[in-house]
């Protein structure tokens, strides 16, 4: 699990957001385009493209896109 | 259609506390997320709530079988509150509400809490029908409900029907469980919103 391939992985549940916006030490919670729904979408992500499963508590708790990816690679 | 107001009910994780069991510090936290403007602008009543109402009101729970609220928990945190209003026992029917609480928005738990509030109600309360009301401007929840099935109410029985910004909603019992197999799955949901 490479965390460049993760960045962009998570850059396209975005819609909106250029995926340039998107790097390790962006803080998601403060992103304009960041909702339930693309929290859902993340969490899909991790499921389908890493067969993990992260908790609504666990991106909650996350500041950081490289705290999330290192949750979820410690899975 | 029954309903014990000192039990805790526990469902696909949660546990379902009453708010007559609640104790001082629970009730004020749950006057906090009331009030607080993410929560109450999709609200039928978008007022702020006084403390004193709000202590007020939760006493008169104690002795209303025409409404009921529950905080619900998920391992020991809240997560949010749902509640039962306008419910008519012998018709096994109720309007449903809820909410997440503001800590806990915008995290993706919103697909869970909503399915299991209606497992909740249909299998642990008994209801036959809900009844419910989105707010037109609360995309994620209109998108959340009509993907577990609530449709469009034509009737006059939903309290959403004559407040404008509303839409009134409809589920029954048989219907939902009939095709619910599965419908917390987040990859089925987001499958869906692609589509939409």
């Amino acid at each position: 699990m490479e965390l460049e391939n993760f960045i962009k992985n998570f850059a396209n549940q975005f819609d909106d957001t250029d995926e340039s916006e998107i790097k390790a030490n962006t803080e998601y919670h403060e992103l304009e385009e960041w909702s339930s729904l693309t929290a859902m979408c993340v969490i899909a992500l991790v499921k389908t493209q890493y067969g993990k499963t992260v908790t609504g508590r666990e991106i909650k708790n996350c500041k950081t896109v490289m705290d999330l990816f290192e949750i979820v690679a410690s899975k | 259609m029954q309903i014990d107001k000192k039990k805790e009910y526990n469902v696909n994780g949660y546990v379902y506390k009453n708010f007559t069991q609640l104790n001082r510090e629970e009730i004020i936290q749950v006057w906090n997320w009331r009030n607080s403007p993410e929560i109450r602008r999709y609200f039928y009543n978008t007022d702020e709530i006084p403390l004193q109402s709000h202590f007020k009101f939760i006493y008169t729970l104690g002795r209303r079988n025409d409404v009921c609220y529950w905080l619900v928990i998920e391992n020991d945190n809240p997560i949010g509150v749902m509640d039962l209003t306008d419910i008519k026992i012998h018709e096994e029917r109720a309007e449903m509400g809820y909410y997440i609480i503001p800590d806990m928005l915008e995290n993706g738990i919103g697909l869970n809490f909503v399915y299991t509030n209606l497992i909740f109600a249909f299998e642990k309360i008994g209801c036959k029908t809900i009844l419910g009301g989105v707010h037109k401007d609360n995309r994620n929840a209109r998108l959340l409900d009509e993907y577990l099935g609530f449709t469009l109410n034509e009737n006059k029985e939903s309290m959403g029907y004559n407040i404008s910004p509303f839409m009134p909603l409809k589920i029954e019992r048989d219907d939902f469980l009939k095709y619910s197999t599965k419908k917390n799955d987040i990859i089925a949901f987001v499958n869906y919103l692609k589509k939409e």
